[in-house]
């Protein structure tokens, strides 16, 4: 007789492949056969996995087609399955999946979109901390990076997903391609999106990776000459982006 | 007669779970719940709903569910989420805290799904073990819940009232008795639901859940799926009934997870819920002690003219 351990690993495996010839000995069922009625596991989670995909991204699964979604849930779960009982955190890896999923081939904006939504989320399950004032940038000295919102997410799009998230599209359209960098924030129980200039992104994403002001100007001042350091503070604190000051050390700087 | 009525931090009314659509209205409304039940999962990271519920728990007696400890994990529990568990447990501060007689994980994979356990010694040994953790490093009692099942086991040894009990034993947890689970799997697994509950030992049993099922017509015949998506059938408001005659009134939550209704309903569950309850009190301290049998029977069907759905309960409880 199998231990515990080895008929729970048997039950997942058979869940995972669809087979329960393995473990079917294993149960009674009444009347019933009880490999058909193990497989009422085995398609509660798949059902209910695939719904929890639909919730986070919902306009993706409209873009797509619905039947369309359930397919690519179904094989995504099938090779992605949750590692833990946090399921907020499922999905995260769904944009990626797409964007390889010889099926999406022919509309690669799903994947876009996809990732778009996931930001979304990743901004609405993160914590909202106290801001300062524009009057607290005072308080800056050389060396000084900004701590910005943890609910503060990034989306680099080649396809302009922003206007169709916000149609929540039924159909894809035929759409040119537009490299668009957006910044999505949790501002209580609302959204806030930004469309970034290429400076702007550069700026941002440097500060939420740690690095020092005055390295996140340099490199955003490479990317656009008009890059004013003055008037981006304002924006980032008048905007309630920031949460603190912190000390940046040169090495940490390189760290990510 | 009834046993001893446990004391349950809970009050020994009728609660309802609280879902995200009712949360804006709860707040703004306060309506008259006896207590709310949440999902521990679904708190457990910075959200608008999390934020809420700090407001919440100002107006009611919060209880927490959990759904993915898998304390009947043989590679055990993991403690990643039961340190998330305990924060959420000093933050909340809810009056109780319950899980259920299941595992969920397996071979590394989240199965998002309460999976059955045989009834035999190892399980026993590992469930125990798992729930000495969990109070341990939660610092409180919990309780367990019974589960509703499609499949049993060959290798049990002991049946499902038997092993709960016996777990409430060995770990001082106590037991959350959901009333649509027994009737569920009773159907599914043919066993008789009344002898189930007769055998649970009631001083345990702190807390009681009700909630809907659906019927699904398979080659094999019907199978009753536990999908929280509807009223309470009937036939589980009989068994109710016959569950508070022995045991005596319990904090009861009424569950709706699919296809949630509109706030009321879930109100006018517990109401019937609270009434029911207060009915068979009365009968016990008042009429029921000085009745023969048949004419106890008699006042059961009384009792059912106060549902909504009689008229289908007499069919229900025909295949009970």
């Amino acid at each position: 007789m199998r231990s515990l351990a080895e008929l729970q690993t048997a039950m997942t495996q058979a869940i995972m492949a669809g087979s329960f010839v393995d473990v079917e000995g294993e149960f009674t069922a009444g009347n019933a056969d009880p490999g058909r009625r193990y497989a009422i596991y085995r398609n509660n989670m798949f059902l209910s996995l695939a719904a929890h995909l639909r919730t986070v991204f919902p306009v993706t699964a409209r873009l797509g087609d619905e039947r369309f979604f359930a397919y690519a849930a179904h094989q995504f779960i099938l090779r992605e399955p949750p590692r833990s009982a946090r399921l907020v955190v499922y999905g995260a890896a769904f944009p990626r999946f797409l964007s390889r999923f010889p099926a999406c081939r022919h509309a690669p904006i799903l994947a876009q979109m996809a990732a778009l939504e996931w930001a979304v989320h990743s901004s609405l399950t993160s914590a909202q901390r106290p801001f300062l004032e524009t009057k607290d940038m005072a308080a800056i000295s050389a060396g000084q990076g900004l701590e910005l919102q943890p609910s503060l997410h990034f989306v680099l799009s080649r396809w302009p997903v922003l206007g169709l998230w916000a149609h929540q599209a039924e159909r894809q359209q035929a759409l040119p391609r537009k490299t668009c960098r957006i910044a999505v924030i949790r501002h209580d129980d609302d959204i806030r999106f930004f469309e970034l200039s290429t400076a702007r992104f550069a700026f941002w994403r440097d500060l939420v990776r740690r690095r020092s002001l005055e390295e996140a100007a340099t490199r955003a001042l490479a990317r656009d000459a008009q890059f004013n350091l003055a008037d981006e503070l304002v924006f980032l604190f008048s905007n309630r982006l920031v949460t603190g000051l912190i000390p940046i050390q040169p090495d940490k700087g390189q760290v990510q | 007669m009834p046993t001893k009525t446990p004391r349950s931090p809970l009050p020994p009314v009728a609660g309802i779970g609280l879902r995200g659509p009712h949360l804006a209205q709860i707040l703004k409304q306060r309506p008259s719940a006896g207590w709310l039940e949440v999902h521990a999962e679904n708190y457990m990271h910075a959200s608008p709903a999390t934020a809420a519920l700090e407001q919440v728990r100002k107006n009611y007696t919060l209880s927490i569910h959990g759904v993915g400890l898998s304390l009947g994990s043989a590679q055990g529990v993991d403690s990643s989420h039961l340190a998330r568990l305990k924060a959420l447990c000093d933050r909340f501060q809810p009056a109780m805290v319950s899980e259920h007689l299941a595992w969920c994980i397996g071979d590394g994979i989240y199965l998002n799904d309460l999976m059955p356990l045989p009834h035999d010694e190892e399980a026993l040994a590992i469930v125990c073990r798992n729930i000495d953790q969990a109070q341990e490093a939660i610092g409180r009692r919990i309780l367990i819940e019974n589960l509703s099942s499609y499949v049993g086991f060959a290798r049990s040894t002991m049946a499902e009232p038997e092993f709960l009990g016996e777990i409430a034993r060995r770990t001082g947890c106590g037991l959350l008795l959901d009333i649509n689970n027994v009737y569920v799997s009773a159907r599914n697994l043919g066993f008789d639901a009344e002898a189930y509950i007769a055998g649970l030992p009631g001083e345990s049993i702190e807390e009681i859940h009700l909630a809907g099922h659906a019927s699904n017509d398979t080659t094999d015949g019907p199978v009753l799926i536990d999908n929280h998506g509807s009223a309470v059938a009937p036939a589980v408001w009989s068994l109710y009934r016959s569950a508070l005659e022995r045991f005596g009134t319990r904090p009861t939550l009424i569950e709706w997870d699919s296809d949630i209704p509109p706030l009321e309903t879930l109100l006018g569950e517990a109401m019937w819920a609270d009434l029911l309850a207060e009915t068979v009190a009365d009968a016990s301290r008042t009429v029921l002690p000085f009745l023969p049998p048949s004419r106890s029977k008699s006042a059961k069907v009384a009792l059912c003219d106060h549902h909504p759905n009689r008229t289908n309960q007499q069919k229900e409880r025909a295949h009970a």
